[in-house]
């Protein structure tokens, strides 16, 4: 625990924030070895095909963040045409639209509706989002047996 | 051009007086040829270049930024944002200005004149705090700060001076200094640079970069000036004042296509140029499929070194026809019969043995005129030194020799030479029904004669030319040589008699030689390049390069 005492106020503030008024379907608790690094939990949004899943994510706050964004990243296998197998995420917030006025808990809101509103049009997962244009019906289907086959709760 | 052809016409010929000469003269100089960074073209209007040195180019870009904020009466920042915006393209700032008025050309730059009474701005403005009615929350680092120590910029979004200071930190290391935007969320204001300046000035190598970044911009972002392609780099840029269609040469000696930024191959496009290339690659594999076939077994290329056709491969120990390219065992060498015709892909192979012999015809005309160039350079660096070397022995006769004509010609001569061994890769391209991206020459094989007339014209001309510098540049050599040798005063008039027959030959033939090149650049002009869809740009005919200018 020696980071906290050199830990931002603003980092402090936040993770106060998070943990005493968590978004809805949102966890985010601080690891205990680095204050800076996250564990995340998102539950899959109604009426989405992520519905009945829980999704685990990895975030981490840079050396220079908020001026830099936030580093996340899924842990749970999805099917979603703007998170790739490795779990990286493609949302204009986290690269060229961060702001230093947004926070964690503004990010991971912006990941959930996400989930709700995949973008086929901007990919990251090329595969994903082809099937996701060709056929939608069938790609849904699909996100849906991967919410049940990887993303259940334990 | 009549200025040129004047020349000609002036007196017994040529005269680069006013080139080789160091006079300073600019009226002489532009007379006859241009001034040293402003070339003529041919047969279009004028086109221009002028080589900004890495020290101009504050001053440079300071004359683009002053003439907008004359006319718009807006801050030095705000005209540099402006610009970038706009590419440095002056004409079409104002022509939106005048077209679409202040507002639109100011949101286009991303530039806050006044700052908005948006409410929903508001949540991201600092906030009181009860603690201490006087201090601000930055919305940033959540911390307190008195209002002196927060900033506003245009767009009306305040924050600490520590936390700009941080992000002006993070955004130009990233390279963002061109567009430092405010922090606030779905802003993206530019932010005013002299705030800017001011907030991170304690900072005096962040100050550097920063400004040292914005500069670059007048260079990178500016479709008019482009920096020399040197390596290493010269440090210098080239601006150019009407079409980007020329082939500067940068004052350190460089000289380029502005608009691919590889060597000069006017009259060839840039897209051709590129393909030529790229060629010589695809060549091989072309004659690897001419000249080999592959085994049947072990699937290796292989070349055929002797008469019979009954092959053994020296990989797997196979044993192939190398007619139909089956294998057969040893034993049934002389049964294996393949003389029935089989309808198979050979046809490929005859059409890519067309194109490679086409191909290497037309690369070999290219080298040798560029093997040539090597040649006369070396020749022209000799010549040059020894005329130098003649005009110090005879610095104690008043008596003046003039050799220019013959350098003159030897500049001419490099400079013809240089455009005939790329009009070879040009008429590859134009009559070969091959197609490159963005153009199908299809209609242009019905100038192939005239192209061909005109290119042989010239060629005849060049190389008579040659023939006739071998001369009198031997002979110059052998005079400085006796001169040396006999460590005494060159006695002119020998000298001048010896080369006097030649003089006026050489003359002409220069003359002549530009006169082909006009002509052979003409038709490239008006009667091939024309047939084609927009786009296909060379640059013009440079009536004697500044090659001659050491």
């Amino acid at each position: 625990m020696a980071g906290q005492a050199q830990l931002p106020r603003r980092i402090v503030k936040e993770t106060q924030r998070l943990l005493s008024e968590p978004a809805p379907g949102i966890s985010a608790s601080p690891s205990e070895e680095n204050l800076r690094y996250f564990n995340v939990m998102i539950l899959g949004p109604q009426a989405s095909p992520y519905e009945g899943g829980l999704y685990k994510l990895e975030l981490f706050l840079p050396e220079d963040y908020p001026m830099a964004a936030p580093k996340v990243r899924f842990l749970t296998k999805i099917y979603h045409p703007n998170i790739d197998k490795l779990g990286r995420i493609c949302l204009d917030i986290l690269k060229d639209k961060w702001s230093p006025a947004l926070q964690i808990r503004t990010v991971l809101l912006s990941i959930q509706a996400l989930l709700s509103a995949p973008n086929p049009d901007d990919p990251l997962a090329e595969n994903v989002a082809k099937h996701w244009k060709e056929n939608e019906v069938e790609a849904v289907q699909t996100a849906k047996e991967w919410t049940r086959l990887y993303a259940q709760h334990p | 051009m009549s200025d040129v052809e004047d020349m000609y016409d002036s007196d017994s010929g040529y005269d680069y007086d006013s080139q080789l000469s160091d006079d300073d003269s600019p009226a002489s100089s532009k007379a006859a040829f241009g001034s040293a960074e402003t070339v003529v073209a041919s047969s279009k209007p004028a086109c221009a270049w002028t080589v900004i040195r890495k020290d101009e180019l504050a001053a440079a870009q300071d004359a683009a930024l002053d003439a907008v904020v004359s006319i718009l009466g807006c801050p030095k920042g705000t005209a540099r944002h402006l610009l970038i915006a706009f590419r440095w393209e002056q004409d079409a700032l104002f022509a939106d200005y005048a077209e679409k008025g202040s507002d639109h050309m100011y949101e286009l730059a991303r530039v806050a004149t006044t700052p908005p009474p948006n409410p929903k701005r508001a949540k991201t403005s600092p906030v009181r705090t009860r603690a201490a009615a006087s201090a601000l929350t930055c919305q940033v680092c959540f911390g307190d700060a008195e209002p002196g120590d927060m900033t506003a910029m245009d767009c009306g979004h305040a924050f600490c001076n520590a936390c700009w200071r941080h992000h002006f930190r993070v955004q130009i290391k990233e390279g963002n200094s061109r567009r430092l935007s405010c922090m606030a969320d779905k802003c993206g204001a530019i932010c005013n640079e002299g705030k800017v300046r001011a907030l991170i000035e304690d900072d005096p190598q962040l100050l550097d970069t920063f400004s040292e970044k914005l500069l670059d911009s007048f260079v990178e972002d500016n479709r008019r000036v482009r920096w020399c392609p040197s390596t290493p780099h010269c440090g210098s840029a080239v601006k150019v004042d009407g079409e980007p269609w020329v082939e500067p040469t940068c004052s350190c000696g460089y000289e380029f296509c502005f608009q691919c930024s590889e060597d000069p191959h006017s009259p060839a496009t840039c897209e051709m140029w590129k393909q030529w290339k790229e060629h010589g690659d695809k060549e091989t594999i072309n004659w690897i499929r001419v000249n080999t076939k592959v085994c049947p077994k072990c699937a290796k290329n292989t070349e055929k070194n002797g008469g019979c056709n009954h092959i053994h491969c020296s990989q797997c120990d196979a044993h192939w026809c190398w007619v139909c390219g089956g294998a057969f065992t040893a034993q049934t060498v002389y049964s294996h019969a393949c003389n029935q015709f089989k309808e198979d892909s050979s046809s490929t192979a005859t059409d890519a043995a067309k194109q490679l012999k086409r191909y290497l015809h037309y690369h070999a005309c290219w080298q040798a005129h560029a093997g040539s160039v090597e040649l006369e350079q070396q020749q022209m660096e000799t010549l040059n030194k020894t005329i130098a070397e003649l005009e110090a022995a005879r610095t104690e006769t008043s008596s003046l020799m003039d050799f220019s004509w013959l350098s003159g010609a030897l500049a001419q001569l490099l400079a013809a030479r240089k455009i005939l061994g790329r009009s070879y890769v040009l008429a590859f391209y134009l009559f070969g029904g091959i197609s490159i991206p963005g153009a199908d020459f299809s209609e242009c094989v019905s100038q192939q004669p005239l192209f061909e007339f005109a290119q042989q014209q010239l060629e005849s001309e060049v190389e008579r030319l040659s023939k006739l510098i071998e001369s009198p540049v031997e002979d110059l050599l052998g005079a400085q040589r006796l001169a040396v040798e006999r460590l005494s005063k060159l006695i002119e008039s020998p000298v001048e008699d010896l080369l006097g027959a030649q003089r006026l030959a050489v003359i002409n033939s220069t003359k002549s030689v530009d006169q082909r090149l006009r002509k052979l650049y003409e038709l490239i002009e008006n009667d091939v390049l024309s047939l084609l869809p927009t786009g296909q740009h060379i640059s013009p005919y440079k009536a004697l390069p500044n090659t001659i200018h050491p």
